[in-house]
């Protein structure tokens, strides 16, 4: 994910990471360790997870340009395999 | 003197043992879980958000998240008294619920998610609450035989629930369909 974000961040995909019910702290900490850099909104509550019902961490969701939830990843995924880029860049075509 | 006394023990036992029958819980028996933990409106708040159609829902959980959202919709028409829509709704929520029962057959309190979140999962009592809102709808229409039919499902799957998970909320609507099913002539 960290390699593949920035070939596609100047495509005009925007990339959220969602943290649930983990403090700052942790998050940082996580984030240092694995020498990550793309933004992670902190859901303290868990009310996000909830309302996207997701039960498998991680889930991922692809969102359009009209907001509409299009795709929806689960588990741990090669970002890089054509089958999730070849989604991305049909999505990011439209208008 | 030996007779008698053992005679009065004997008469005091049967009487001491019924008396304390209603007291002493059977050993097993756990309380039904209360109406302020499980009931409609806490399952409908814990699924609100991202609405799952049919044709997405890939796993029991996207099924069930997808019945309960039906039937939220279904409850609104219902309460509005708008009863073709909310038959529509309550009969799609209970076509998630049918293709979950192929997977499930039970209901729980405390279904986890994943580690550290239970969802309140419900199914047979959902469907159950659906046929008999359906069958009230019946009713009000004039449609007395369906709605017979329809209180009978809901009765099926109320004492199902019941099997899986004793609920206040589960005893209730028991309650509430044994009172709107005719007896058999």
């Amino acid at each position: 994910m960290e390699k593949f974000y920035p070939q596609y961040q100047s495509k005009g995909l925007i990339f959220y990471r969602i943290s649930a019910k983990e403090t700052r702290e942790a998050v940082s900490k996580f984030m240092e360790k694995e020498s990550l850099h793309f933004p992670v909104l902190l859901d303290k509550t868990g009310g996000v997870e909830r309302l996207f019902g997701v039960w498998v961490h991680p889930t991922a969701y692809l969102i359009n340009r009209q907001a509409v939830v299009c795709y929806r990843i689960m588990g741990v995924s090669d970002w890089a395999d054509v089958r999730i880029t070849s989604v991305i860049d049909q999505l990011l075509k439209e208008r | 003197m030996k007779e008698k006394c053992f005679a009065l023990f004997l008469v005091i036992s049967c009487l001491a043992f019924p008396g304390c029958a209603g007291v002493t819980p059977i050993a097993g028996e756990k309380p039904p879980v209360p109406v302020q933990t499980a009931n409609l409106k806490a399952v409908l708040q814990e699924n609100e958000g991202l609405e799952f159609v049919w044709e997405n829902a890939k796993d029991v959980r996207d099924f069930y998240r997808g019945g309960v959202q039906q039937k939220a919709k279904a409850e609104k028409q219902f309460q509005q008294k708008a009863y073709p829509e909310a038959m529509k709704f309550y009969q799609s929520s209970n076509d998630f619920f049918t293709k979950l029962s192929q997977y499930m057959e039970e209901d729980y309190a405390e279904y986890p998610l994943f580690e550290g979140t239970n969802i309140l999962f419900f199914p047979n009592l959902l469907t159950a609450d659906n046929y008999l809102k359906m069958g009230m709808i019946y009713r009000e229409t004039g449609r007395e035989g369906s709605a017979q039919s329809s209180f009978k499902r809901a009765q099926t799957f109320v004492r199902k629930s019941l099997q899986s998970e004793r609920t206040e909320w589960g005893l209730s609507l028991d309650k509430d369909l044994s009172n709107l099913v005719e007896p058999k002539k």
